[in-house]
């Protein structure tokens, strides 16, 4: 495999990124107060692919972070306890809508019960770019997420969800196109409930 | 998409309903323990086609012919995938404009579009797609899958070169890949005995594009290699670089494969060839074609 270029997105814009989508989600939530631990950024990077400049690397890095900053928010973050884990799916093409949504409980925190917050801890992405004849039309994202929660009860978990996203470009819009995703530890997660 | 928002959240909707149907039906009122599990099970899926694909794969000569002849369906449904193997020498009216003949002439002969009409002319089954590759371009993909482990039904020694496969598992780099899929000559039953380790050889592909579809770049390598190496007609390099995620998704463990067998028989300009089993090879159709999966046993030998 050719040598990777680590290209890390600025923490600030992405961390207000993410802010800025948790805004969006429909909640009121409001941002971290100084003592408390803010969510870590998501850092992109990309294998080098040839015919692709550092220019264009920047500006495709942004375009499928932004799917992905979406996914994480929707997914996992904003204020909790909340229903609307659908809303991850937002940028699934339309023929694997169905899939992500029989899949939902692994691609999101969707019934994992009594969720009081969520912190996200680790957040990559390596992105792979597909340029047939030097025009991008795919990518991979291979993706490392973890993420503290807090239950209600007061105890407190790691989530973890690794794997690959495949995306296509088509028309200027990235979608996602099919996933492989799991979690450090399939066996179980284990979810607090209230008493 | 649509769809899906308004089942979740017609869904959402009842859950109030539900919550409080929870905490008056008797026995429900016990309060859930302190800590539950909830196990989260790998989750895997691909937009490319709902249901079954059918593809097929010709495996180009110098000369034009194409020896290697698979026609592969593959259920993204449910990860089965099945082949049907044409051996080159079988002999029958392509089409009524161009009568009978090797269907190893068929591409040369018409194009993708001859050769697919024949083959259902003898299968029954009309392929979505058909990707051609020459030596080059098998090279060039097998060169980035890297070595690729063959189970051999045969032992035997390769034509035109050192390479002695055993029966069993054999491991080869892709020049011997090659000389694996075109040895004919020291094989017993000769070109079906070669369609056998076309299969053989295409399952160990498909195992090896499994084993490494998690290195960053690798797909989209193998992409590369396909579009300059693949005759890929009708597909889009975009619906190129889906079906090759998709095909990720097929389970080795839920392929199968028949070849079409036919008897012995001579052209009329005096070359040997094969009258196929056109029973057969219509009843390989029926069975396989809505869901990819063979439900009958192939015959002896195929």
């Amino acid at each position: 495999m050719g040598p990777m270029a680590r290209r890390v997105l600025a923490g600030a814009l992405v961390t207000v990124l993410l802010v800025g989508f948790a805004a969006c989600s429909g909640d009121d939530s409001s941002p971290p107060g100084p003592d408390e631990p803010a969510d870590v950024a998501l850092q992109v990077v990309s294998v080098k692919t040839g015919g692709i400049d550092e220019e264009t690397r920047t500006r495709l890095e942004s375009e499928v972070g932004d799917v992905l900053a979406s996914y994480v928010v929707e997914g996992f973050l904003g204020d909790h306890p909340r229903d609307d884990f659908v809303r991850a799916l937002s940028d699934f093409s339309t023929g694997l809508a169905d899939d992500g949504g029989r899949d939902l409980t692994t691609l999101t925190l969707a019934e994992t019960p009594a969720i009081a917050a969520v912190r996200a801890t680790r957040l990559k992405a390596n992105l792979a770019f597909f340029n047939p004849g030097g025009d991008v039309v795919g990518a991979s994202a291979f993706v490392d997420l973890d993420f503290d929660l807090t239950f209600e009860d007061g105890t407190t978990r790691q989530v973890t969800r690794t794997g690959r996203f495949s995306l296509g470009l088509s028309d200027g819009v990235w979608q996602v196109t099919g996933y492989k995703i799991c979690c450090s530890d399939p066996a179980a997660v284990q979810a607090g409930t209230t008493s | 998409m649509r769809s899906v928002l308004q089942v979740i959240r017609h869904g959402l909707r009842l859950l109030p309903l539900v919550l409080v149907l929870a905490l008056v039906v008797p026995g429900s009122g016990v309060r859930p323990t302190t800590i539950g599990l909830m196990k989260v099970q790998p989750a895997e899926a691909y937009d490319f086609a709902d249901g079954v694909v059918w593809t097929l794969v010709l495996g180009e000569d110098a000369e034009g012919q194409t020896d290697l002849i698979q026609l592969l369906g593959i259920n993204f449904r449910n990860g089965n995938a099945a082949a049907i193997g044409i051996p080159r020498d079988s002999w029958f009216e392509l089409s009524p404009e161009v009568g009978e003949e090797r269907i190893n002439k068929a591409y040369a002969t018409g194009g993708a579009e001859l050769a697919a009409d024949a083959v259902e002319r003898l299968v029954g089954i009309a392929p979505d797609y058909v990707l051609v590759t020459d030596t080059d371009g098998f090279l060039a993909m097998v060169g980035t899958l890297g070595e690729v482990e063959v189970d051999s039904e045969f032992a035997f020694e390769a034509e035109d070169s050192d390479l002695q496969v055993h029966r069993g598992v054999n491991t080869f780099s892709p020049q011997e890949a090659l000389d694996f899929a075109t040895t004919r000559t020291t094989l017993a039953r000769g070109d079906f005995d070669r369609s056998l380790n076309h299969q053989a050889l295409l399952l160990g592909l498909l195992e090896q594009l499994r084993a490494r579809d998690d290195e960053p770049g690798f797909i989209e390598t193998l992409g590369l290699d396909a579009v300059d190496g693949i005759d890929t007609g009708n597909l889009s390099p975009l619906d190129l670089y889906r079906l090759l995620n998709a095909l990720t998704s097929v389970d080795p463990g839920k392929a199968s494969g028949c070849i079409v067998l036919g008897t012995d028989a001579t052209s009329p300009l005096g070359g040997a060839i094969v009258i196929p089993d056109f029973e057969l090879a219509q009843r390989y159709g029926d069975d396989v074609r809505s869901d990819a999966r063979f439900d009958q046993d192939c015959p002896e030998g195929a």
